[in-house]
């Protein structure tokens, strides 16, 4: 039985490719979170990020959110819904707006022009606008400014990063949920909520790169003096490494994906060490000697590939010769033994496992890092949340963190 | 009995479709391709030659793997009267299967018969020739054989650029196929036994048709030009065979379509027409039929082929003289993506990073 909550509740909804999370939490006084609890169930049918089964993932998205319902005694009636994939794409656009040959003071309205034209960009046939985020305004004389209201300027310049994707991929996520009779709040990023849920304002002024090991995909953002400058997904996850694996030991991809959490690893040891395969289910006709090296090595090519990959898109972007930051690896790729060791190796940088900016309430998400995007959307939902409470109905946003974030585009 | 990964995926699709009751078998030497199969008798064979991990193709091996078997092999046929072989026929274990199982089976039991694919174009040439010679052997038997070709089947069960659709949709269609054979053999008798007169022995496929007769009076009028003349399928003048099966609920009547078909009969130097009338408790009477129309020329047919995709293959080659990939004769295509065959491809600079990393950048690795 479900009794009305006290406080407004948040919910997070992944569909991922190796699970579906749901994460649930209250918005308490001053805008803390307090989750309630992190359902998961087994996804089906979900290759690199997107819905090859309608059916069968939508049973799986439904099993989640019973879960969470029981756990928390929530109905959940809308989300907070996460969306990735292959498809999607980033580009950094300008706008320009004249503001009359003797200038102008700037106001709110000049703002709301720059995002128009930003959002009538011509975009690929199919694609649709995503996130529009801004990153900086610029004035006639080239001075960069966060908030150009009450300055004189000829013109202004806003420079926004865009995110877009397919229009009919991202329907069948957004329909495989509101075929539920669940709305959708919002929609956001997989990579942008993970940021969320691990970077704090601090590691993003000094610049950070979040990359999300994941099972189907492999997506990372950046930050660059406090603003995002950059994003992308590979369409490559741990899931290739597990069937590498699969592929090169001639096995079925649960026992390769058994192997990879039992002996996977990155660091390369002495040829001779051997170790014997066994799964606990005994499916193999027999016990293998299997030596350790060759899984390292199906392992490292794979993972050094992807790396490359994003370093390689880093490399072309202009902040990248500046960047001094961090670069945080979460995801379930990152508990694999050895990763950290082998992106600094790839990237030059100094590398962590990303920590989860912590919550009050069920602490079960502590070293689960494949758990962070869902409580990222927690994250991202407080800010519409307390936006909305803040206002009112009839206010306009005029807040700090939502210029930082930008205003998201919303799917039909 | 489903041989190989494509005979097993056959059998499993068969198996989904009809839920028979009975024993099926999967055999092959590839551990993951046996114990993924929905057969209730799943048998691994020349476990000491290959360790499970299949034979790569390697068609000397997998037939000595069969002689070797034997003994194995013959336990299965012992209370054997009918047997249905599945296969395809571009890789090893399909391939040398059915010419094991055509030799053996005259000696063991009453019908062999078997429904065996042919490779796509776009695979390995290898295949083909594998197929070819194994095609060129079987004719020397006197069995009941149906051969499919994948490639004649792009454009009717899919489209012509996505073959793993029409492969699955393939493998579906041709599911009703191996339940009328079923169907007959159940329904034998010493007066009325299964054999050549009901089931075609020799049919090189070009076309199919499946349709539905609920609710249907009389034969739908689009299967007509199914029943043509040679001159409109292509087909030699006078080796044209046609089967027509039907699948009767107890309230149509045979007599009717019997009568239907006395014109289309005298076109085809042999023309199958299968009723079956099935009890199927549970389940709704199922009232569908399909039309095949083939050659039983094989030998033309398989020289056509051949010659076609030598022809491709010289195109290929002309067109691809300045390429820097080393000739190491290695049909990368062939190259399986595992679990990454369904769902979109994820190419990076013209890549397949579906396919695995290690072997793409030349890793090697000792097993």
């Amino acid at each position: 039985m479900f009794w009305k909550k006290e406080w407004p509740i948040l919910v997070g909804l992944e569909i991922g490719t190796s699970k579906i999370a749901c994460s649930v939490a209250e918005l308490r006084e001053g805008g803390e979170l307090y989750l309630l609890g992190i359902a998961e169930s087994p996804s089906l049918n979900v290759r690199k990020g997107e819905i090859v089964d309608f059916e069968l993932a939508q049973k799986s998205v439904h099993d989640a959110i019973v879960e969470a319902e029981a756990k928390t005694n929530v109905a959940i009636e809308e989300v907070y819904l996460a969306i990735s994939g292959a498809h999607i794409r980033s580009f950094n656009s300008k706008v320009v707006i004249s503001l009359g040959e003797d200038g102008d003071r700037i106001d709110q309205k000049h703002l709301m022009e720059l995002r128009s034209l930003v959002r009538q960009q011509a975009l690929p046939t199919g694609q649709i606008l995503l996130h529009d985020l801004l990153k900086t305004y610029s004035l006639d004389d080239g001075t960069l400014t966060e908030n150009p209201i009450g300055l004189f300027s000829k013109k202004l310049t806003a420079e926004y990063h865009l995110i877009s994707g397919i229009a009919t991929r991202l329907q069948t996520t957004v329909r495989c949920v509101k075929e539920l009779s669940i709305d959708i709040c919002n929609y956001c990023l997989s990579i942008f909520a993970t940021a969320q849920a691990v970077l704090t304002r601090s590691q993003k002024m000094q610049g950070a790169i979040v990359i999300d090991l994941g099972a189907g995909l492999t997506d990372y953002i950046v930050y660059h003096g406090g603003i995002i400058v950059h994003s992308g997904v590979i369409g490559v996850g741990q899931d290739h490494l597990t069937n590498d694996l699969a592929l090169a030991l001639r096995i079925p991809f649960p026992q390769a994906e058994e192997i990879k959490k039992h002996f996977g690893s990155f660091k390369l040891g002495s040829e001779s060490i051997k170790k014997r395969l066994t799964t606990s289910n005994h499916l193999l006709p027999e016990e293998r000697l299997v030596p350790y090296n060759a899984i390292v090595k199906i392992m490292r090519a794979r993972q050094e590939e992807i790396f490359e990959i994003i370093k390689e898109d880093l490399e072309m972007q202009s902040f990248w010769p500046h960047f001094t930051g961090t670069i945080y690896l979460t995801g379930g790729g990152s508990k694999i033994d050895g990763v950290e060791e082998l992106a600094q190796k790839i990237f030059g940088h100094p590398v962590k496992l990303a920590e989860p900016l912590p919550f009050k309430g069920d602490q079960s998400y502590l070293d689960r890092p494949d758990l962070y995007t869902v409580l990222g959307l927690l994250r991202y939902g407080r800010i519409f949340e307390m936006e909305s409470l803040k206002e009112g109905l009839l206010g306009k946003m005029r807040s700090s963190l939502l210029r930082f974030l930008g205003n998201i585009k919303f799917l039909n | 009995m489903g041989i190989g990964k494509a005979g097993i995926n056959l059998l499993d699709e068969w198996i989904l479709a009809e839920e028979p009751s009975g024993l099926f078998y999967a055999l092959d030497a590839d551990f993951s391709s046996v114990e993924g199969s929905l057969a209730e008798r799943r048998i691994l064979l020349g476990k000491e030659a290959t360790k499970g991990l299949g034979t790569c193709g390697d068609l000397e091996l997998a037939s000595k793997i069969f002689e070797e078997e034997e003994p194995r092999i013959e336990q299965i046929l012992e209370e054997c009267e009918h047997l249905l072989v599945l296969s395809g026929l571009g890789g090893a274990m399909g391939s040398a299967g059915l010419q094991f199982f055509s030799r053996k089976a005259s000696e063991r039991i009453k019908t062999l018969s078997s429904i065996a694919f042919l490779p796509f174009h776009s695979e390995a040439f290898s295949r083909q020739d594998t197929a070819r010679k194994t095609v060129q052997e079987l004719l020397e038997f006197p069995h009941q054989f149906i051969f499919f070709s994948n490639e004649k089947a792009k454009g009717v069960f899919g489209p012509a650029d996505d073959p793993l659709r029409v492969y699955r949709n393939l493998n579906k269609k041709v599911s009703s196929i191996i339940s009328c054979w079923y169907h007959l053999t159940q329904a034998a008798t010493e007066e009325a036994p299964f054999d050549s007169t009901n089931f075609p022995s020799l049919l090189f496929v070009e076309d199919f048709y499946s349709f539905s007769l609920r609710g249907v009076e009389k034969l739908p009028d689009k299967i007509q030009p199914y029943l043509q003349p040679a001159k409109d399928v292509g087909l030699e003048q006078n080796r044209k065979v046609a089967w027509v099966c039907f699948f009767l609920s107890p309230t149509k009547t045979e007599e009717d379509l019997r009568s239907l078909f006395k014109a289309e009969e005298s076109l085809f130097d042999r023309f199958y027409l299968s009723i079956i009338r099935e009890n199927r408790e549970n389940m709704d009477a199922r009232e569908e039929g399909f039309v095949l129309i083939g050659n039983a020329a094989g030998e033309k047919f398989i020289e056509t082929e051949i010659e076609k995709q030598l022809e491709r293959t010289d195109t290929i080659l002309a067109d691809n003289k300045s390429s820097t990939q080393p000739d190491d004769g290695l049909q990368k295509d062939s190259i399986s993506t595992g679990i990454f065959t369904k769902g979109y491809k994820t190419v990076h600079k013209g890549v397949n990073l579906d396919l695995p990393a290690f072997l793409r950048k030349g890793i090697s690795i000792k097993i």
